[in-house]
């Protein structure tokens, strides 16, 4: 058993197994072994520390990922039920684990964010994004207008 | 120790009462509890989790609270849950150990609160010096507001209408709990502030509550990114309404509205000062009292508080990680969205050669060269352009270059095409000159609009959109079509071009050679005395084969035949260049061959000359050093050949196939099976396989490695005259003007084309698209649904031959009893841009 | 409460004080790691490697994933204008190389290719860095990406013995590995030769 102390001082307790899904901790408890003293992770927060260790101990039991093939466009967009219901958070939150699976090195679960993310960007109008993320066009009135034309065309153009 | 002993039991025992209590008023089904002393277990532990994670002395404190709620219980059942839809929420598992008496939970935390400010206070930094203005004078008025809490409470009573005091709290206290969290509402409130005069009250009143959300330990949530909301636009209306509808007369001021008042002011200075559980709880409290239309307003000014652009706020890896798993379509939209968009989707070049490799483009490390010097260009240029024309924000200025030199205008259009990534196509140009005010517009946009550039330049975008235009322009028929005469009416028997020349060989004995961009002839080579019959080019040299029995090497560049190879017996039906390949670590075959089939059913092999360097071979000499082996074994004319590496598979009106190697000359395998003569062959050596088409009408497929016939594809009707292999499709062109898709892994035919009106004369496809020609004309259809997407050239009398790479299509038509050379050019105008370079 | 002292700044946009609460993490959270790599140096000086490599995974934990705070600001800012930044980048370079160093007293050659190339990201021109991948490669047959690495250092300091010293042992593997292969093809060729040609 491994004990966690996120960065506002709560401990969590879990397997080896399960938190050795975070490449991070495994380098660390490979070098030095383990030890009584909870590991710190200061750039990780309780909530969602709960939230990784949550995910970590649905997947187990996962092999460990080997290179993903990128070509496959199926598994490009193929996102697990489980995992697809622990991604329905608000978008802080999403933003909180994609930073924290990358802080721990947990290559799987960032893919999943970024994946979800992905799908959030997939299909929708720029203005609809914007919608989405709550984000300010910046673009110049006259490029706006120029962006337009060009958008309309070269979208014109990509769509078959 | 007895002492306490009884106090834990006394406090098990009051919350046990409670939790009766509460049951019964929520007649919610609240876990059925179990013997006491499971209980007392259950809540002490989960009183000490709670003394771990928030605040143990308020906890205990409200624990040790005696008074029942039961006057706040009562009020929650007799609301309806149409208008207050949480009034029945079962308070989360979390938070069951929780619950306070109002009154007493506030002077406790009343006490902390002072608690609090004093250590606080020790905590501040000094003001900044780099904050603005508004802000340092935020921070006076927020200070004096601070010390003058009670002022501001007088204050207090101008704005609320002691009916509704309930509501007013709870308004006021959730949006002091969204202001701690969104950052932005204080802002956008306060921006609020300064239009209107009639909220000057609401601007002391909101500047106390920022003082308290300063106050506030901020939670470990890292802030959004602050930038103005337009979504909350709404909720500010319904507050200044709000307040704006209060009276603003001090006659409603009461007693009772003083001290509620004062409550008010405790309940929010306090409120900053309870750990986070427990503010969570007591705002799931005032949630279960909220009505719908006050749920609607939190919910609005939570939801865009809570949103994050990922793409800005992610470090740069992980959002080039999020933009790897979009296809182009998303990509181009995602570019529009804002400027740090832009420049995320554009600055990495993996992304988008990913993209180019997908989606099935190759390019060349030319090209890549080609690509990038131009962007410097375009750059040097506009960064020229842009000293010339001063300030570039002086629009006017620009405006009249733009009216007196129309070709620096267009150029500059130019320069802005590409600095957008953005095709500008010659129909849009006329587009974009047309619409009067437009270009004046654009240029001056993107003279002020550098930031639209890609900080580390990659040509891979652009060339994305290259190929992409030009795959577009062929769905869409966008091409220039020159059209030149040549060969008089004579067949055109064989024809191979390139970005340079069309070379074209025809039964009159020539060879022409002509200029792919201008259909200009540049040389005959008519030294054949028989018809052409076959005939391929690599590099500068060209090899021909004849009714005349004889192969000859020419140099195009001259337009001079250098070497004729003699012995053949009859006419040379098909020829080949083979050029070495690294196959299994060593050149094969190991220098360059030409191979001959003919209608003397025999192959020959001789080595290729080159026409600039080697001797002329033209004396009829028996002994020709080039020449190396002949293939004998078949007993008919040979049709057709196909060679690669050490492997050449013939095919002969014998009915048979065999293959050979080229640098032995000997026989590898004899492949029958066909039950007429075989016209066509195609070679898949990294599978191992051959093809033939045969008059018979199937397609045979065989292996390399014992010559043994793998597979039969039936369908056609009549002799298969052609065939076509790419790595996934094999197509084959019929006598019955059909033509059929065959998958190589399964063999299953995927479509038939049909909709020709003779037999297919000839036909070629590159895995995305086919192009066919008979005697209607030329076809263009798609591979992957096999449809027909339109006709290339129509009103013909016959197709000779086609060729097309990803550009152009070249073909040879007859038609009024001429024959024709028709070129259809699908590159993007500017593509190659020599004219930009030049200037 | 025992919870961490938030600090907190009156009257500046709530962004603000966001950030310059965590500012002042970034620079406690550098403080801390640079005086876990310190400790970690005095253990590994006294070899204790073991401890060593416990100080120096800590200080990992406290540098790294601070690249986000910065971008939360809204902006992909210069590097080097955030001294802060760039100086936690340096000494997880450093503690990223010393950890390479411990785990190849440790022989455990996959991990030290990843800590240096992750040293190299930080700094691409730390030698020892370069030094040690190059060691790792060797062992772990990457015989090509050693030699590129140990030209390179080469080029850049002829006379380094221990450079010298790799390159010798890549010679030696260089030709165990040719006459690998060389007995390969022999097989393979002579297999093809005694197959018949018809």
């Amino acid at each position: 058993m491994v004990q966690l102390l996120s960065s506002d001082n709560e401990t969590f307790t879990v397997d080896k197994q399960v938190a050795e899904r975070s490449i991070l901790i495994k380098n660390m408890l490979e070098d030095v072994g383990e030890s009584d003293a909870p590991i710190p992770l200061p750039n990780v927060t309780a909530k969602i520390l709960k939230k990784v260790i949550d995910w970590c101990e649905h997947h187990r039991g996962d092999p460990v990922s080997q290179q993903e093939e990128i070509n496959d466009r199926k598994r490009l967009t193929e996102i697990d039920e489980w995992d697809q219901k622990f991604m329905e958070v608000d978008q802080e939150t999403l933003f909180e684990i994609i930073l924290a699976a990358n802080y721990l090195d947990i290559k799987p679960l960032l893919d999943i964010g970024c994946k979800t993310v992905a799908n959030m960007i997939k299909g929708k109008s720029p203005e609809e994004i914007r919608r989405t993320f709550n984000i300010v066009n910046d673009f110049t009135p006259e490029v706006r207008q120029f962006g337009i034309i060009s958008h309309c065309y070269f979208l014109a153009m990509l769509s078959t | 120790m007895a002492e306490q002993e009884s106090f834990t039991d006394k406090r098990n025992a009051r919350f046990f009462a409670k939790r009766k209590h509460l049951q019964q008023q929520l007649s919610s089904p609240l876990p059925s509890p179990s013997p006491t002393g499971n209980i007392s277990t259950k809540v002490l532990g989960a009183f000490k989790s709670y003394s771990n994670i928030g605040s143990s002395s308020s906890l205990n404190s409200s624990s040790r609270s005696s008074s029942s709620n039961s006057s706040t219980q009562d009020h929650l059942k007799s609301l309806d849950v149409s208008q207050y839809p949480l009034a029945e929420t079962l308070t989360p598992p979390a938070m069951k150990a929780l619950c306070f008496d109002n009154d007493i939970a506030w002077d406790q935390s009343a006490m902390m609160e002072s608690l609090h400010k004093t250590s606080l206070i020790g905590l501040l930094p000094a003001p900044d010096d780099d904050m603005k203005d508004e802000n340092l004078s935020h921070c006076s008025r927020k200070r004096r507001a601070s010390s003058l809490s009670l002022q501001a409470e007088a204050l207090f009573p101008t704005d609320l209408e002691p009916l509704d005091i309930n509501k007013r709290v709870r308004t006021k206290a959730d949006v002091a709990n969204d202001t701690e969290r969104s950052n932005r509402t204080p802002h956008s409130l306060s921006e609020y502030d300064s239009d209107e005069e009639p909220a000057q009250e609401l601007s002391i009143a909101t500047t106390s509550m920022d003082q308290d959300s300063c106050d506030s330990p901020n939670s470990a949530f890292p802030s959004p990114s602050p930038s103005p909301i337009v979504a909350t636009a709404e909720p500010h209306q319904s507050l200044t309404s709000y307040f704006d509808s209060a009276p603003l007369g001090r006659d409603l001021h009461t007693q009772n509205t003083l001290r509620s008042n004062r409550n008010l002011s405790n309940i929010l200075s306090t409120f900053d000062t309870l750990p986070q559980t427990t503010q969570s709880y007591l705002l799931f409290q005032l949630l279960r009292r909220s009505s719908t239309s006050t749920l609607q307003f939190v919910n609005a000014l939570i939801i865009p508080a809570l949103k994050r652009d990922f793409l800005a706020s992610l470090p740069f890896e992980l959002s080039l990680h999020i933009l790897r798993y979009l296809d182009v379509v998303s990509l181009c939209r995602a570019a529009q969205v804002s400027k740090k968009w832009r420049m995320v989707v554009d600055a990495d070049a993996t992304i988008w050669r990913r993209n180019l490799e997908k989606d099935g483009f190759s390019f060349t490390l030319e090209e890549v060269k080609r690509v990038m010097a131009r962007q410097a260009m375009i750059r040097a240029q506009r960064k020229q352009k842009m000293i010339v024309l001063g300030d570039h924000r002086d629009n006017a200025s620009i405006a009249t270059m733009d009216v007196d030199n129309p070709e620096e205008s267009r150029l500059l259009r130019k320069a802005i095409a590409e600095c957008d990534h953005i095709c500008v196509n010659t129909s849009d140009d006329a587009a974009l000159a047309s619409q009067g005010a437009g270009p004046t517009n654009t240029i001056s946009g993107s003279s002020s609009s550098s930031p639209l550039e890609p900080s580390t330049p990659h040509p891979y975008k652009e060339i994305y959109r290259q190929h992409y235009t030009i795959r577009q322009n062929w769905k869409r028929g966008r091409a220039t079509h020159m059209s030149f005469q040549g060969h008089s009416d004579n067949v055109v028997t064989c024809l191979q071009y390139d970005d340079d020349k069309i070379i074209s060989g025809s039964d009159d004995h020539c060879i022409n050679v002509y200029d792919t961009n201008t259909g200009k002839l540049r040389k005959t080579m008519s030294d054949h005395e028989g018809g052409v019959w076959a005939l391929q080019y690599v590099g500068n040299t060209l090899v021909s084969g004849s009714t005349d029995r004889t192969v000859r090497v020419w140099d195009i560049e001259r337009g001079v035949c250098t070497h004729v190879f003699s012995g053949h017996t009859s006419t040379v039906r098909c020829l080949q260049i083979v050029m070495p390949e690294m196959i299994d670590g060593r050149l094969q075959p190991a220098y360059p061959v030409i191979v001959t089939g003919s209608r003397d059913s025999t192959l020959k092999v001789w080595k290729l000359p080159d026409p600039v360097r080697d001797e002329p071979f033209l004396a009829h000499n028996p002994v020709n050093p080039w020449f190396m082996h002949t293939l004998t074994g078949h007993t008919q004319s040979v049709r057709a050949i196909a060679a690669r590496g050490n492997l050449l598979v013939s095919g002969s009106y014998d009915n048979t196939m065999r293959l050979w190697n080229i640098e032995t000359g000997r026989l590898i395998h004899l492949m029958e099976g066909h039950q007429q003569r075989v016209y066509s062959v195609v070679l898949d050596i990294d599978n191992r396989r051959c093809m033939s088409g045969s008059m018979d009408s199937t397609v045979r497929i065989w292996s390399l490695d014992d010559g043994s016939c793998l597979n039969v594809l039936e369908g056609h009707s009549i002799l298969v005259g052609l065939l076509h292999l790419t790595p996934k499709h094999l197509v084959s062109a019929a006598a019955d003007s059909t033509l059929r898709i065959w998958s190589t892994e399964t063999g299953v035919c995927e479509h038939v084309l049909s909709g020709h009106q003779g037999a297919i004369t000839c036909f070629q496809h590159d895995g995305h698209k086919v192009v066919s020609g008979s005697e209607g004309g030329l076809k263009l259809w798609d591979i992957k649904s096999g449809m027909l997407v339109r006709d290339l050239i129509t009103n013909v009398t016959g197709v000779w031959r086609v060729a097309f790479d990803e550009r152009r299509c070249v073909a040879a038509v007859h038609r009024d009893r001429v024959t024709w050379f028709e070129v259809l050019d699908y590159g993007v105008k500017g593509f190659e841009d020599n004219e930009i370079v030049a200037a | 409460m025992r919870s961490l002292v938030w600090p907190v700044c009156r009257g500046a946009p709530a962004a603000y004080c966001a950030y310059n609460k965590q500012l002042m993490d970034l620079q406690a959270k550098l403080d801390k790691g640079t005086e876990l790599k310190n400790t970690g140096n005095k253990a590994f000086t006294s070899n204790d490697v073991k401890g060593a490599l416990t100080n120096y995974h800590q200080a990992i934990f406290y540098l790294k994933g601070t690249e986000n705070i910065q971008q939360a600001m809204g902006g992909v800012s210069n590097e080097q204008e955030d001294p802060v930044k760039s100086q936690m980048k340096q000494v997880l370079g450093t503690c990223y190389s010393n950890m390479a160093a411990c785990l190849l007293k440790e022989e455990k050659w996959p991990r030290v290719i990843d800590y240096c190339k992750k040293a190299l990201e930080a700094d691409p021109k730390n030698k020892k860095a370069h030094f040690r991948i190059a060691q790792a490669y060797i062992r772990t047959g990457k015989l090509d990406l050693a030699r590129e690495e140990l030209q390179d250092l080469l080029r850049s300091d002829p006379d380094d013995a221990g450079v010298k010293r790799e390159l010798t042992l890549l010679k030696e593997k260089d030709k165990i590995e040719t006459s690998k292969e060389k007995k390969i093809y022999k097989n393979m060729f002579e297999r093809m030769a005694k197959q018949p040609d018809n």
